[in-house]
């Protein structure tokens, strides 16, 4: 729906979802439990009301699912508010620790399809029809899958998929950790960088490993999140992954399938400050309305949340002017959603907050934090919204979609250990 | 005959002419003095005793500490030796091989100088139960000493006895502005400032400011402090004053130089950026410095730059 076409919501309400994330957390922090709340939207029985997907944890270290909460879950939209759960039935296989998920149509049949990505497994699900999923694996190498975004990167009108994979982790090689005097979850300087993944459509529901010949796998990183748009104004679609505590990557489309990877120079891959943050989730977005895309993405407190505005050729900081680095600097934040929620033309950001840390760790209950609005004022400046209220919790990963159908634009949010949320966007 | 007795003569006065130099403050020559005679007469062991103590008089802790040892080998019980020696130690910064010798010191117990001693040993050796008690002694001899105060506050904290030692520390705080206060004002918003209490570390070190220390260490501090709560902006005053007051600290040349470069003043940036690369405390400081030679069109610059950060 066109965004001017929205009405203006300035007012939220959190309604809890019918599905608790569970972490696997325990007394030893092992690095996959605080990674998890991967989710996606997506139309899976086509009623033009938006499912919800949620992947969902496991036993650590083993990677076990043992008990029927750590199921991954898929719910049916049935408007009204209400969500009924279909996973039962549907397909999907209950397997390991799942992080994160992506939707889009594989074979081109109208129909949108899943992939769920997680601790070394990549499961691509055919929508059958009927509320039904065929399972395809595909191989990653055992990589520890994390977030994905399917695109048609080559121009051919099918669905490519990229997968961001986040560090080499085994649960024989996981580090223990002592933040403040309490075992919590280590570094990611501790782990090894891993490469990314392309994935071409090849047609007929198949996808091929293309990472090598594409450019795409020669760069290991420490992936967390990908903003798919063309940020170089040549009508191709780039790929920009935030790495955490690492140097980010842009992977600058040279059209066939082939990336260069163009970070630096592009002003993209580390604030001017030399320091990489703990870069996780991101949004394309044009803030400023000047018809080039510009990016955004979370990091921890004190890192501000850069907001990198292309100028046609780079691109540069804009934090500080707009105040975005003022309102974010006491924030930790994981998903964002960048979109016109009050319908003033502008694209306005939505964060789950929280730090990497565990809230029975170090930093105690101060790892919990709210959710939060940031209006953007005419493309100028960027400020705190006090109309999203809620309870502080280790939120994750978020998905912006009009859940309610009533034209004002809502989000999912997921949190560790406890209860997903739809914010309702009040239309008024 | 006459030949000894004239030696004895030569030796009674260079020895009264050691002992004078003592006496006039002349430490250095007092124990050039005394080590002649030691070697004269290596039998007479109390001369290495005297050479510590006038190498010790004359702060020079190390070689005090040598030839105590030697004495200490033929009379390793003797009290003075070992405090000489233990005292010698602790100004060496070597808390622990100090606290053997206080403690056959031990006899000198009742003196203030030696709890005070024996205070910052057992602190320093990370004995905080033992500091506490030694520095209670002192404070309860001497109750307006701000050192014993202040180590019996300190070894509080270190137990975590925070209800108590804020007691002590208002005892210290009652004494007036002693360098004592202002050094655990200093301790507390360092501690504060590395703890990552970054609101209340900056509190806590413009107050010690206000009581008149002016160091690069505390407007670094001060700048990273404002840096986390408010930005870049507001830090670089704080930044500048550092650099200022020691160009050679390069935390703040690096923390000065990433602000500017981080506030689109690239050319600013330059110089306290090359000066904190070439450091090699972090090889990030590469990367910004690359970043603004980039920015001012010193490509070439910009690509060595960047190669060392990589």
């Amino acid at each position: 729906m066109p965004w001017l076409l929205l009405l203006m919501a300035i007012e939220f309400r959190v309604h809890e979802l019918p599905f608790a994330q569970v972490s696997g957390e325990g007394a030893r922090k092992y690095m996959p439990g605080t990674m998890g709340g991967g989710l996606a939207v997506l139309d899976f029985d086509g009623d033009g009301r938006p499912d919800l997907f949620f992947a969902n944890g496991a036993e650590l270290p083993s990677l076990e699912k043992k008990s029927e909460k750590q199921w991954s879950r898929l719910l049916r939209n049935l408007g009204g508010g209400k969500f009924e759960d279909v996973t039962v039935g549907s397909g999907l296989r209950q397997k390991g620790y799942a992080m994160g998920a992506a939707a889009g149509d594989v074979d081109g049949d109208g129909k949108v399809d899943l992939v769920v990505l997680g601790v070394g497994f990549i499961e691509l699900y055919r929508n059958l029809g009927g509320g039904k999923f065929g399972l395809t694996e595909i191989e990653n190498g055992g990589r520890w899958a994390y977030a994905a975004k399917f695109a048609d990167l080559d121009g051919d009108g099918d669905q490519d998929l990229f997968v961001v994979n986040y560090v080499r982790w085994s649960a024989a090689g996981d580090r223990e950790c002592v933040v403040n005097g309490k075992p919590d979850y280590c570094h990611p300087r501790y782990y090894k960088p891993s490469a990314n993944q392309l994935f071409e459509n090849v047609g007929g529901g198949k996808l091929k490993d293309v990472s090598a010949t594409s450019g795409i796998g020669a760069h290991e990183g420490k992936g967390m999140g990908l903003a798919v748009a063309d940020l170089t104004g040549d009508g191709k679609l780039d790929v920009f992954v935030t790495n955490d505590r690492e140097w980010n990557f842009l992977f600058v489309n040279q059209g066939g399938l082939k990336f260069v990877e163009k970070g630096f120079d592009w002003g993209v891959a580390v604030p001017s400050d030399g320091k990489s943050p703990s870069a996780m989730g991101v949004a394309a977005l044009d803030y400023d309305r000047d018809g080039k895309t510009d990016l955004v993405y979370t990091a921890l407190k004190e890192e501000t949340f850069p907001l990198l505005k292309n100028n046609g050729k780079t691109m540069v900081e804009a934090g500080i002017e707009t105040g975005l680095a003022r309102v974010t600097r006491g924030m930790s934040g994981w998903g964002v959603g960048a979109a016109d929620f009050n319908g003033d033309g502008f694209v306005d950001l939505i964060v789950g907050r929280s730090d990497a840390l565990s809230p029975q760790g170090g930093k105690g209950a101060a790892a919990r934090e709210p959710l939060s609005v940031i209006w953007n004022r005419g493309g100028k400046r960027f400020e705190m919204g006090a109309e999203l209220k809620s309870e502080s919790r280790m939120w994750r990963w978020l998905e912006v979609a009009d859940l309610s159908g009533d034209g004002c634009l809502d989000a999912v949010v997921t949190a560790l250990d406890a209860t997903a949320v739809w914010v309702e966007g009040v239309c008024k | 005959m006459q030949v000894i007795w004239l030696m004895t003569l030569l030796l009674l006065g260079q020895a009264e002419a050691a002992r004078e130099a003592m006496r006039l403050g002349r430490f250095d020559e007092a124990a050039r003095l005394y080590g002649a005679l030691a070697k004269q007469y290596p039998e007479a062991v109390m001369l290495r005793y005297n050479v510590g103590l006038a190498l010790y008089s004359a702060k020079k802790y190390g070689p005090a500490v040598a030839e105590l040892k030697v004495f200490l080998k033929s009379q390793p019980d003797s009290p003075q030796g070992n405090l000489i020696a233990g005292a010698a130690l602790l100004k060496l910064k070597e808390a622990c091989p100090a606290l053997p010798y206080l403690k056959k010191a031990a006899s000198f117990s009742s003196t203030p100088e030696y709890l005070e001693q024996r205070g910052e040993a057992e602190a320093a050796c990370g004995n905080a139960a033992e500091a506490e008690r030694w520095f209670a002694l002192l404070t309860g001899k001497q109750t307006a000493n701000p050192r014993g105060w202040y180590g019996l506050g300190l070894a509080q904290v270190a137990q975590g006895k925070e209800a108590e030692a804020k007691v002590v520390f208002e005892r210290l705080a009652a004494l007036g502005p002693t360098p004592e206060l202002r050094r655990l004002e200093r301790d507390i918003a360092r501690g504060l400032w590395t703890a990552g209490r970054y609101a209340e570390a900056r509190e806590a070190l413009q107050r010690v400011k206000a009581l008149g220390l002016r160091e690069a260490a505390l407007e670094y501090e001060l700048g990273d402090s404002t840096e986390k709560l408010d930005g870049p902006e507001a830090a670089l005053p704080f930044y500048r004053d550092a650099v200022k007051l020691d160009p050679k600290l390069v935390s703040a040349q690096a923390a000065l130089g990433r602000a500017l470069v981080t506030l689109k003043l690239p050319q600013e940036a330059i110089g306290p950026l090359e000066i904190a690369a070439r450091a090699n405390i972090d090889k990030s400081l590469w990367v910004a410095l690359a970043n603004a030679y980039r920015v001012v069109g010193r490509d070439a610059d910009a690509k060595l730059a960047l190669q060392k950060g990589r």
